[in-house]
């Protein structure tokens, strides 16, 4: 739960940046400076395709604010029937040291429940997807080693490909494969590796905008190729360091009054 | 019907008054039968079909939410008066309104009027600071919080930063627990004994009369009669924390027992081999009724994460609380009055007892990506002597809980239960629910209750034991 959704459009903002004799290092740490918008609104449509050809759709609104030291995001169900009202409050510190603080929402039983951070968490399911919540963040740069693999062309556009090799051996997918735009230094696709070594998911960015001065990638495909199964996050109504995010909805009793609409 | 009628004219005059309305509705299908050992073999236990219509509109700071509940019991079992009217044990459609309210959002202040359901407490399962909305007691489960818990008619004032929740509560209207007093409820038999042996005062064994709606003396609607409380809720990065108070009626009655007469004729020999018919009052069986007591909670609780874990918290006193004298114990009165006077009417009889009570729950959670895990030790004591009420000075419960969901969500498998001590009774409640379509679910539950060393709270429903299955569906 450390990590979220509104973060990743972070990750994949582009700056325009140069690039010479850099090293794999250098490439994903430009990326993972490149300015990042203060708050974020959005409403996002994730489908979940099945193995046997089913779709399941669940929608959420996300709100996300920058405070510095910690950022705060909260995340409400509005699809399916059965779980709308269900919301997410996560407070996530600068301060690696620092767990997140985490509440859940639960209507059907009118309660909300604060969930410990757990370190298994991060690479548990978001959402029923095929991503993880830790793929939904900004990964520590400093977890990985990184070697470049040379150069790609990623659906037409001219990217760095690094080798990204988690400093724990103990993650279920401890290397990934990034493609990073060689102009924007935006992530443009990734590639996961279990522990076997063996391709796991892929992930490939799409329809991207610039919003707001902040470049997005409105869809993402996260592709379980083992299972045969794929995950789309598909993002509309995206506001970018606008008036729709109030400090008060950051709170539990937003959530408890069903104040984030 | 009318009241159907009714409720869904509400329905659609809220949907046109607000400016953004999101209708929707879930509809089930509850079927259960008894385990087939059971003393009267494998009957159904349950078959109820609901539809539960759900309204959300909201009109700038404004918002009104409805959620009600039309359901068809085949079984007639459920005999609430908002549910089924007056049609106890006549398998009937009825409906109810779980919830209706109104609410304004002022920024720093809210306010809420209406029908609600509140949840106080971080203890799940057992009531420790958790009093302010009566429990419906017409069933032994319910598949969700609107099935469990009634909602209370209550105004509601709230003073909220952004880490402080402030809610005062004022409830002119008091609202009972709902009884299984329908006569195919088995329940009710649980609920009190069916005879009492007064033999040893010469009157046999004595059938107890059935409890009804009539016989339950609610306190008047009155502004003396309403009931308040008071939520305090802090949040902090280290720690959640909550104080709460309540002022009002306890939930259910306390059962009082009284002896019923007939006219009848014993012959008295007034000389030698001379009798005389005497006309008396024969005791012929036990009238119930139940009274409404008043009581009072301060309570508290926390939410502590630590590492991987959450330590949860919570506890309450209750000062001067009324305790229900044991049916025994109230025979006893009556036999004793009955022995010094001679007469079967008008006995005195304490049928509750004035103690201090705490109670408390201790819980721990731990969640993986999957996995949730959950157990809670639950004791509340009894200040003084007990002797004449159904219980003794401590009560000690341990619940758990695992659970486990599927990656993609469609699939949960779970068991949860609690054991009682030192009677080492227990109900356990396994469960697998799977998602068919994002608005289609199956659900196969079993509640089984097992016997301990001795009599407890949950073997009183051995024979309860039973297995369900819900079909639902959300539109």
């Amino acid at each position: 739960m450390k990590k979220t959704f509104a973060l990743l459009g972070t990750f994949l903002i582009a700056s325009a940046l140069f690039a010479q004799s850099l090293t794999g290092y250098d490439i994903v740490k430009k990326a993972d400076e490149v300015p990042s918008p203060k708050t974020s609104a959005s409403v996002a449509k994730l489908t979940i395709h099945s193995k046997k050809g089913t779709d399941r759709i669940r929608e959420v609104i996300m709100k996300s604010k920058d405070y510095g030291d910690v950022t705060k995001e909260v995340i409400v169900f509005t699809t399916p029937k059965d779980v709308a009202g269900t919301g997410y409050l996560m407070f996530d510190y600068e301060d690696e040291n620092k767990d997140s603080d985490n509440w859940l929402y639960m209507p059907a039983m009118k309660k909300t429940r604060r969930i410990a951070s757990s370190g298994t968490e991060a690479e548990g399911s978001f959402m029923g997807t095929d991503f993880t919540y830790e793929d939904m963040g900004d990964r520590k740069i400093s977890k990985d080693d990184y070697t470049l693999l040379g150069e790609e062309t990623v659906d037409g556009v001219e990217c760095y490909k690094v080798d990204c090799v988690s400093k724990a051996h103990t993650e279920k997918d401890p290397r990934r494969v990034v493609f990073i735009g060689k102009e924007d230094f935006i992530l443009r696709k990734c590639e996961f590796y279990d522990r076997q070594n063996q391709l796991h998911r892929v992930l490939t960015c799409t329809d991207f905008a610039t919003i707001d001065g902040f470049t997005t990638a409105q869809v993402l495909k996260m592709e379980n190729v083992q299972s045969g199964t794929y995950s789309l996050i598909e993002t509309k109504d995206i506001v970018y360091n606008g008036a729709k995010v109030d400090d008060s909805f950051f709170t539990v009793v937003a959530l408890e009054r069903g104040n984030i609409r | 019907m009318k009241k159907i009628l009714l409720f869904i004219n509400i329905f659609l005059l809220a949907s046109s008054v607000f400016a953004e309305t999101e209708v929707s509705a879930k509809w089930e299908t509850n079927l259960g039968t008894y385990f087939p050992w059971r003393e009267g073999g494998a009957e159904m236990s349950a078959g109820e079909v609901c539809v539960k219509p759900e309204i959300d509109s909201y009109w700038g700071s404004s918002s009104l939410y409805i959620n009600g509940l039309i359901a068809f019991d085949a079984l007639a079992m459920r005999n609430t008066s908002d549910l089924y009217g007056n049609a106890i044990g006549t398998p009937c459609l009825g409906c109810r309104l779980n919830e209706a309210y109104y609410d304004y959002n002022g920024g720093w202040w809210a306010f809420r009027a209406g029908r609600q359901i509140v949840q106080w407490g971080a203890a799940d399962n057992f009531t420790v600071t958790n009093v302010i909305c009566p429990d419906d007691n017409s069933k032994l489960s319910g598949s969700d919080l609107n099935d469990s818990k009634l909602g209370i008619d209550a105004l509601r004032f709230s003073v909220n930063t952004s880490s402080l929740i402030a809610d005062a509560y004022w409830i002119p209207r008091f609202t009972p627990s709902e009884l299984p007093l329908s006569k195919n409820n088995p329940l009710f038999k649980k609920m009190v004994p069916q005879t009492v042996d007064l033999s040893e005062a010469g009157l046999g064994v004595l059938k107890i009369n059935e409890l009804s709606d009539t016989n339950l003396n609610l306190p008047e609607f009155s502004l003396k009669n309403g009931e308040c409380g008071l939520r305090l809720s802090s949040f902090y990065s280290f720690a959640d924390f909550s104080l709460y108070g309540f002022y009002g009626w306890e939930d259910s009655p306390f059962v009082g027992y009284d002896v019923k007469t007939a006219p009848a004729v014993i012959k008295v020999e007034v000389a030698p081999g001379v009798f005389m018919p005497v006309p008396y009052n024969k005791p012929d069986s036990i009238d119930l009724s139940g009274i409404y007591r008043r009581f009072g909670m301060i309570g508290a609780d926390s939410s502590i994460p630590v590492g991987p874990l959450t330590l949860r918290l919570e506890a309450a006193f209750y000062p001067w609380r009324h305790f229900a004298a044991s049916a025994q114990s109230q025979m006893q009165q009556i036999f004793d009055y009955y022995k010094t006077s001679g007469k079967t009417e008008g006995a005195g009889v304490t049928r509750t007892e004035r103690h201090n009570q705490i109670a408390g729950v201790i819980g721990l959670d731990w969640m993986a990506s999957d996995l949730t895990v959950s157990v809670q030790y639950y004791a509340d004591y009894v200040f003084g002597s007990v002797k004449n009420l159904e219980r003794e000075n401590l009560n000690q419960q341990v619940s758990f809980s695992f659970s486990y969901s599927s990656p993609d969500g469609n699939l949960e498998a779970g068991i949860s239960g609690i054991v009682e001590f030192p009677a080492f009774d227990s109900v356990i409640i396994p469960s697998v629910s799977y998602s068919v379509t994002d608005d289609f679910s199956v659900k196969v539950s079993a509640m089984l209750f097992n016997r301990g060393v001795r009599e407890g709270s949950y073997s009183r429903y051995k024979d309860l034991s039973s297995l369900n299955v819900c079909l639902s569906y959300s539109f």
